[in-house]
């Protein structure tokens, strides 16, 4: 009954990850630990999976319609690679409750930059190609993935969250093409530290295998519904689910979570 | 604009389509195995494992899917190191290399 749940959330995660453009390692994590108790460094680990099953299916796609930048998304895993070594090294030497507190700071984040967002306009989605512009600040952008790549490793998520808005606002390349180009990434830079929390034990082959198995059906089912969908009110109802995450996280992280809510 | 795809986007593309529906497979195989025949998930790690796969246990087959799953990106990376090298592109299949060694190193370093 609780692998049917963990499958269950799984899907769930697939589907919001795949209509919002997340990597669902943001809400996996949070339903792990508190929901069933796992251990925050397993939850990474089982993450760290899940991120990867998501990066191959949206890649697949994107790399099917040309919307990822191969060469500039190589040229930044040189980075993102090395961050989550490290990142992933660093979570080793934390304790459960740091990790926790560090994740819901991580989840406030997330939800501001959410809120930010706004609609895409047509002619940004259509008429892009990897040919069409000129990289600008090349290494600012390494420098941002490293940073992003270190928060893959250390908290097992994707890092979009940081890789998109440093091409788009910072080497100026076209947001569809920067959001194509960040999910093809994701998968490569997950499994520099997915390595490291396999052979230390933090991948439980039962339950990574439940949840990806769940993330797997729900990328399939959110990337058949993203047309049919209207995301922007999907994104308050986000919000609100990531801050209330991010209080409870935080509450498990100080010793609070007695306080019922 | 060139109108053919590059072999880089070719070649990718089937690695990443294989590791997908291979490791998909397994995991739906091993997941229906073990609701047939459950087993407790307390703290179960097994590295490498594979003995028991012939004896269609739930465990080997789900572990088996996720080294499926965290190896493509590594072979995604090789394979484009290739497709590089064949279309002359010097610069980039050295960048490729480059991701190739760091993961590499990850996998030693994660192994001591």
């Amino acid at each position: 009954m609780e692998s049917l749940l963990m499958s269950l959330g799984g899907v769930i995660a697939g589907v919001f990850g795949s209509l919002l453009g997340l990597g669902g390692g943001i809400l996996i994590i949070p339903m792990l630990t508190l929901l069933f108790h796992l251990p925050i460094h397993q939850a990474i680990g089982t993450s760290l999976v899940c991120v990867i099953a998501t990066s191959t299916g949206a890649a697949m796609v994107y790399v099917e319609n040309k919307k990822s930048d191969i060469r500039l998304g190589m040229s930044l895993e040189l980075a993102t690679t090395l961050g989550a070594i490290v990142g992933g090294l660093i979570a080793g030497l934390i304790n459960q409750k740091t990790l926790t507190i560090l994740f819901s700071a991580l989840l406030i984040y997330t939800a501001y930059m959410m809120s930010k967002k706004k609609k895409k306009t047509v002619a940004e989605q259509n008429n892009v190609t990897t040919a069409s512009y000129q990289v600008v600040h090349l290494p600012w952008g390494m420098g941002a993935s490293f940073v992003a790549g270190n928060l893959s490793g250390l908290l097992g998520v994707g890092g979009g969250i940081i890789k998109v808005p440093a091409m788009y606002l910072l080497m100026k390349v076209p947001l569809k093409i920067a959001t194509a180009t960040s999910n093809f990434m994701i998968g490569v830079t997950a499994t520099a530290s997915a390595f490291i929390y396999y052979f230390r034990g933090d991948v439980n082959i039962l339950i990574t295998g439940f949840t990806t198995l769940g993330v797997f059906l729900g990328a399939i089912i959110g990337s058949n519904l993203s047309n049919r969908i209207k995301t922007e009110h999907l994104k308050w109802i986000f919000v609100v689910v990531l801050i209330y995450l991010s209080v409870k996280m935080l509450f498990q992280g100080i010793n609070l979570h007695f306080l019922i809510f | 604009l060139k109108m053919t795809k590059e072999l880089v986007y070719r070649s990718i593309g089937t690695i990443l389509k294989i590791g997908f529906y291979l490791s998909f497979g397994l995991l739906l195989i091993g997941v229906v195995l073990n609701f047939i025949q459950p087993t407790s998930y307390a703290n179960i790690f097994s590295p490498l494992s594979f003995v028991s796969l012939l004896n269609f246990d739930s465990l080997p087959i789900l572990n088996l899917g996720i080294i499926v799953l965290i190896f493509t990106p590594l072979l995604r990376v090789l394979v484009a190191l290739v497709s590089f090298w064949l279309e002359k592109d010097k610069k980039y299949s050295l960048v490729a290399l480059g991701v190739f060694i760091i993961l590499i190193l990850g996998i030693l370093i994660a192994q001591r």
